[in-house]
């Protein structure tokens, strides 16, 4: 629906700026009215010319988008390519998808929620960057851009990747507070001081889009046993809070060559997280406790 | 939506001294109502209840016997989802040796390396150091290739091969360790080679 609702007010836009106010049918004043504005430049302002007064020369930018079909699974995946007017949508890449599937390509599949890198559904490779498409702003350029899912992962269909074992292992890490006395009934919320609420910044703020993990040789090679940098932050996340009661034994579940140990300090996650947290960080943090347990 | 509200006293915050529903509040604390949500997504959505998954391509499937010897010479039978997709993944048996232990081991083999190195460039050749830096270099170069091969021949993929080069590398290791302490018993050292080819 989100979508639906989108392209409505572009093509809304597109209309209150191609006609003659005046002259627009009273079914198009009846679709327009929730918008204040048009209904006071009707009154006010009224346009005498038929053509808008300042007309932008289309820029075209051709996207090449990954496309497999779970339908036809002999077939190979293959990059179809799609031509946008960049004067005609939005900014972000994430706007393009958008355009190419409410106007060209009705089949083409991509997650996608919040339009503003709070979700972490719309995460891809884009140009080779694994990155949040409605937070990657497209480059105002002719030159071909390449949109991939991201890497090293299972497909369902076209961007969308399968995330299951991702989810899996981060359940695996238990992300949730754990107490060693249980709370009784009447108890307050668990305190902390500013000081340990700080130890948290930089780790919560992880949406779990995947991007760090997808990024990372180790992960390519090892993800079943090898937990990844987005889940490891957010064990670490556990382990920095001051509140938790089970910090040792959240160190101690990861004692074997793979779930950490499988991080060489690539640091491809860091380089690449769109929220521009520190996963590289958050691993070597474990690492250090864990030596010293 | 079934919300049960259990003790529920909504709008009323008992104050200090109070007793409301046999709970006293202590202190200066004001006692918050507690309210207890019963579960109510125990099963499926409704809307998810009426499709059955046949195959997902992702979860463990048993095929016919028939599909089953046509299918054993190609594929693994088993899905890279091991379990439900609501279990946990499960983590690798606990070992601290292979674990912590082993990196900081890691680390500290490659951290004496700096002073040893530093002591044969200033120094120039000294039996001492020759002697540590041919046990040490060694150890440190097969710690790394030990890396490469749990990195790409992991024994749960590749059990043959992952035993072949682990004993493979360990032999080749302890030739290593014999040639070195050889060339530095007596040869010139492992400083004066660097020293010449470096000059040659």
């Amino acid at each position: 629906m989100a979508s639906l609702v989108t392209t409505s007010k572009l093509l809304l836009r597109g209309t209150t700026l191609r006609y003659n106010v005046l002259s627009v049918p009273v079914y198009a004043i009846r679709t327009l009215k929730s918008s204040a504005s048009v209904e006071f430049a009707a009154e006010a302002a009224p346009s005498f010319t038929s053509e808008p007064i300042t007309k932008k020369e289309p820029l075209l930018k051709e996207f090449g988008i990954y496309r497999w079909n779970p339908d036809h699974p002999t077939e190979k995946p293959h990059l179809q390519k799609y031509t946008v007017d960049l004067n005609a949508c939005g900014p972000m890449v994430l706007d393009a998808l958008i355009k190419i599937k409410n106007e060209d390509d009705a089949t083409l599949t991509f997650r996608r929620s919040c339009r503003e890198g709070i979700c972490g559904s719309c995460a891809m490779n884009i140009d080779g960057i694994n990155t949040l498409a409605c937070l990657s702003k497209i480059e105002r350029s002719s030159k071909p851009s390449k949109i991939y899912p991201l890497p090293h992962m299972y497909v369902v269909k076209d961007l969308v990747p399968d995330m299951t074992h991702f989810y899996k292992q981060y359940k695996s890490i238990e992300p949730y507070l754990k107490k060693k006395t249980p709370s009784k009934e009447g108890d307050r919320e668990n305190l902390q001081s500013i000081t340990d609420r700080k130890k948290l910044d930089g780790l919560y703020e992880c949406i779990l889009c995947a991007c760090c993990s997808t990024s990372c040789p180790s992960y390519w090679w090892n993800a079943d046993e090898y937990l990844g940098p987005a889940v490891l932050m957010q064990a670490y996340r556990w382990m920095a809070d001051s509140r938790d009661d089970f910090t040792k034994e959240r160190r101690e579940a990861l004692q074997n060559p793979f779930s950490v140990y499988r991080c060489h300090t690539i640091m491809n996650c860091t380089r690449t997280c769109p929220k521009g947290l520190n996963p590289g960080r958050a691993i070597a943090m474990i690492k250090r406790d864990m030596a010293f347990d | 939506m079934a919300f049960r509200l259990v003790n529920s006293t909504i709008g009323i915050a008992p104050r200090l001294n109070q007793t409301v529903l046999g709970l006293k509040s202590v202190g200066n604390v004001r006692a918050v109502t507690i309210f207890q949500v019963a579960s109510f997504h125990a099963s499926r959505a409704a809307g998810l209840q009426t499709t059955k998954v046949v195959r997902d391509g992702a979860s463990n499937f048993t095929p016919s016997l028939h599909l089953y010897i046509l299918l054993l010479s190609h594929y693994r039978l088993q899905g890279f989802i091991k379990g439900s997709v609501n279990d946990a993944a499960v983590l690798p048996a606990r070992d601290k040796f292979f674990g912590s232990y082993h990196w900081f081991f890691e680390r500290m083999i490659s951290i004496s390396l700096i002073p040893l190195t530093a002591a044969s460039v200033v120094q120039g050749a000294h039996p001492i150091t020759d002697l540590l830096l041919g046990v040490v270099l060694p150890i440190h170069c097969h710690v790394g290739f030990d890396a490469i091969i749990t990195d790409y021949l992991p024994a749960r993929k590749t059990p043959t091969l992952n035993k072949l080069s682990t004993w493979g590398l360990r032999g080749a290791t302890l030739l290593v360790l014999i040639g070195c302490y050889q060339f530095n018993t007596n040869d010139v050292g492992m400083t004066e080679l660097v020293k010449r080819v470096w000059h040659a």
